[in-house]
């Protein structure tokens, strides 16, 4: 059965992390250190020992999760125990601090981490969230299964309307060549159709002399270049135009809208670690940076 | 020049089939149509797509005649121009185009790249995931990474060891070593805070003493180094109290578990009459007052008599006769104007830094009361006070004008004639008199009189003076010279509430308070319902009297 990383075995980490808070808060709260709570009292150096022990080996997971063949428990239960102790870092690096901020390094890294973090709590939301959009969007279609339909249909149209006439079948070509599904990093997060057309199908912009004269989008001028055909291919290839449109413009359309949706929503789910990643390696400069430089100038 | 058309097929298990042709054409058609030169059996391309042309100067040209057009160098277009080898794609089928070294012979090679254009498209297919993308994470990673250890720690680092880069980075404002600090520094070391090697001097060593030193060498010492040769103290550093970077506020510790981790058990590591301590509300010790002795040792400190508040024997030799409590009478005293009602501060005065009192002077607090008078007809008339040596002159300078003049009683001459000048025996007589009367007076004012209600006078009779006073002994300021009392910011308390003089009968009594009076309001650090009073709120750390702070740094680095 299907278990969140949130309740991995009952929820195991969230108790870990639990004691490591307690403990850290009660601690925190009993010494009497002999000068105002700062990293740099026998419990802030043990506060920050375990912050940035673990920072390592959050970091860690990074590894882990390539090691396909590693047996060091499974990739799910460190996927929780890396949210869950994630979370812990707040309270122990916070302790750690004493509450004394300012402009400097320390403070720095102390925000790098505060921001890996609430990216990671993004991820969370993505992880949990996204995976039941996906599903509405295109049920049980992959990706794959989609880009096979599309093929399957362009195939189909070009078929047909080999059969129609040239002029039309020079049109189907140009709209599978016109196929955009992807694009830039922002193309995809916004799901932009690219075509100038509906599915790629050439504009009337292109097909008449006056241009300018209709909708730039083209969906009427591709409407409106079927029309002109079904009228001039007579009768008896109206039903095969008729055909081809419905594959292009209906079906064709469907499955590229779900496409590009599926994309956007895959890119939603990878986009938080686009700032969790650089962000914590950054935190890991950063923290380099603190120990070396508070026992530089102890 | 000659074309040659060769059509590659690709079989499965990689065996190759071809089909040559030669042109002697200059235009060459491209099509899906069979009576195309290059015939591409391709339902991606149009019937009449394209025409190749050879030019003249070697140079090929392609020229789309379907509005589909083709892609060369990864482009969509309708024509372009090719110089000595190229490729171009139509539908599924690249075409490669070669012109020989003589331009005698075009080579046109062309191959099926995929089963059908749906296929080619989507070989053609854009990235769709965002790793595909410029977006990488690996890139990021590595940027923020190096980035923030350069700017973090490179650059600090680089102003450290090289001065000239220092310069450098200071003129162009760019950071260094100033990310590195923690917090705010004390306002007293504001002036020197950019240059952080005055105080971090070796880097990873701990900020030494020699380093404070250098400023602060002529602080004391907390204890004598020989009678407490403790660890502790010989290898404590200045900023185990002293904490930089917290602020003005943090620069001197006050938590008083800095000192009892010492003096919670002081009297199990050295040999002290200091006594233990934990917490002010928990075991403080009573207090020992510092009692001034008589005499010449009354300047030397280290001679003063430690004596605990609880001690019977406490005892002050004032060498006065003073009851506190008739003074404080609360109906009043008897004065020459009449009842008069004391306060303390009738008497007892702040000296010029509102800390302590001022001595008691006679002539300023006692005499308005306790004149000095000694003839009965001339009450403005007082004797000097403390001036015992000149008693007896002075009296006698007083009474003989006074008998030269005629007033005096003669045994004899019951009845004299006033106005009338004396004779030569009559003044002899006169003199003889005022002698007698000067004698009886000084002892009636020393022994029954004046003197005696204050001073205990014992006769002497083998002194000069005839009389012993002993020495008064009021000019102490300091009692309790271990603690830095002040009565300045106790000024809202009654005197009494502390100093217990209106029950006072002899002025032997040491009106100090007890430690139980002060914990009444004084609580220790932790305390929650009192004052909250740490070792330093009363005691100094570096003690004046011991040796200065650079003494021990020079024995230290010797």
């Amino acid at each position: 059965m299907h278990q969140s990383i949130l309740t991995y075995k009952g929820s195991r980490y969230l108790w870990w992390s639990s004691i490591i808070c307690t403990g850290a808060i009660i601690a925190y709260a009993i010494d009497e250190p002999m000068m105002p709570p700062n990293g740099g009292t026998w419990l802030g150096y043990t506060l920050g020992g375990i912050g940035a022990a673990l920072i390592l080996w959050l970091m860690w997971f990074g590894i882990r999760k390539r090691s396909y063949r590693s047996r060091m428990g499974t990739v799910q239960g460190w996927l929780s125990a890396h949210v869950y102790l994630g979370l812990a870092l707040i309270t122990t690096v916070t302790l750690h601090t004493g509450f004394q901020f300012g402009w400097n390094i320390h403070s720095f890294a102390y925000v790098l981490m505060i921001l890996v973090i609430v990216s990671g709590m993004v991820g969370v939301f993505c992880y949990l969230h996204y995976p039941s959009v996906m599903t509405d969007n295109s049920g049980e279609s992959s990706k794959d299964s989609l880009i096979k339909q599309i093929q399957d249909i362009d195939r189909q149209a070009l078929s047909i309307a080999s059969e129609i006439n040239p002029e039309i079948h020079d049109k189907v070509i140009t709209s599978i060549r016109r196929n955009k599904i992807g694009g830039n990093a922002l193309q995809i997060l916004f799901a932009r159709n690219r075509t100038r057309s509906i599915e790629g199908l050439p504009t009337a912009k292109e097909l008449s002399s006056n241009q300018g004269k209709f909708d730039p989008d083209g969906t009427a001028n591709t409407m409106m270049f079927m029309a002109s055909n079904i009228a001039k291919g007579g009768f008896d290839k109206g039903a095969a135009i008729r055909r081809l449109s419905d594959l292009l413009i209906g079906q064709k359309g469907q499955l590229m809208k779900q496409l590009r949706r599926d994309l956007q929503l895959k890119a939603f789910m990878d986009l938080w670690l686009y700032l969790h990643v650089p962000l914590s390696f950054a935190l890991l400069a950063a923290l380099i940076a603190h120990v070396v430089s508070v026992f530089f100038y102890w | 020049m000659q074309t040659r058309i060769r059509h590659i097929a690709r079989r499965r298990k990689g065996i190759v089939t071809e089909s040559e042709k030669l042109f002697d054409k200059q235009t060459i058609s491209i099509g899906r149509a069979t009576d195309q030169d290059i015939f591409l059996t391709d339902p991606g391309v149009s019937y009449n797509h394209a025409r190749l042309s050879i030019l003249p100067d070697g140079g090929i040209s392609v020229t789309s005649i379907s509005r589909i057009g083709f892609y060369n160098a990864g482009q969509f277009v309708q024509n372009c121009m090719i110089r000595r080898s190229g490729e171009i794609l139509f539908g599924t089928h690249n075409i490669k185009i070669n012109l020989d070294e003589k331009n005698a012979l075009v080579d046109i090679t062309i191959e099926k790249m995929a089963e059908d254009i749906v296929q080619a498209q989507s070989e053609k297919m854009l990235p769709t995931r965002l790793e595909q993308t410029w977006l990488s994470r690996r890139r990021m990673s590595w940027i923020g990474f190096l980035l923030v250890l350069a700017l973090a720690l490179g650059l600090p680092m680089l102003g450290y060891f090289d001065q000239q880069a220092n310069e450098v980075m200071k003129a162009y404002k760019v950071p260094g070593d100033e990310v590195w600090l923690s917090g705010t520094i004390s306002s007293p070391h504001q002036h020197f805070a950019s240059d952080c090697k005055q105080c971090h001097q070796k880097p990873f060593e701990k900020v030494q003493g020699k380093a404070c030193i250098a400023c602060h060498g002529d602080t004391r010492l907390h204890a004598d180094p020989d009678n407490f040769a403790l660890p502790e103290l010989q290898t404590s550093r200045c900023t185990i109290c002293h904490k930089e970077h917290s602020g003005s506020e943090n620069l001197i510790q006050t938590r008083q578990n800095l000192c009892t981790a010492c003096h919670e058990s002081l009297s199990g590591m050295v040999e002290t009459d200091l006594k233990d301590i934990a917490d002010f509300s928990k075991n403080h010790p009573q207090f020992r007052a510092s009692l001034m002795p008589h005499g010449s040792m009354r300047d030397d400190e280290s001679a003063w008599k430690r004596i605990s508040l609880d001690d019977p024997a406490l005892r002050h030799e004032t060498g006065l006769v003073f009851p506190h409590d008739l003074h404080l009478d609360k109906a009043g005293v008897k004065g020459p104007r009449g009842l008069e009602k004391l306060q303390c501060s009738s008497c007892h005065q702040s000296d010029a830094s509102e800390n302590y009192m001022q001595p008691i002077n006679m002539e300023k607090h006692c005499q308005s009361c306790h004149r000095l008078e000694f003839d009965p007809d001339d009450l403005e008339r007082e004797l000097p006070h403390s001036d015992l040596k000149n008693l007896r002159k002075m009296l006698n300078e007083y009474y003989s004008l006074s008998a030269l003049r005629g007033n005096y009683s003669d045994a004899n001459e019951q009845r004299r004639r006033p106005g009338k000048p004396l004779t030569r025996r009559e003044q002899e007589v006169a003199l003889q008199w005022a002698l007698q009367k000067a004698e009886q007076v000084a002892v009636e004012v020393v022994e029954f009189r004046s003197c005696n209600l204050c001073h205990t006078v014992e006769r002497d009779p083998g002194s000069d003076l005839g009389w012993r006073i002993p020495e008064v002994n009021t000019s102490q300021k300091r009692w309790l010279p271990k603690a830095a009392f002040t009565h300045e910011k106790h000024k809202n308390t009654a005197c009494v509430d502390c100093h217990a003089a209106d029950q006072s009968s002899q002025s032997e009594q040491v009106l100090l308070p007890k430690v139980a009076v002060c914990q009444q309001c004084h609580g220790g650090q932790q305390t929650k319902n009192r004052l909250q009073s740490g070792c330093i709120d009363c005691h100094k750390f570096h003690q004046p009297g011991q040796l200065l702070m650079q003494s021990k740094f020079h024995e230290l680095n010797n």
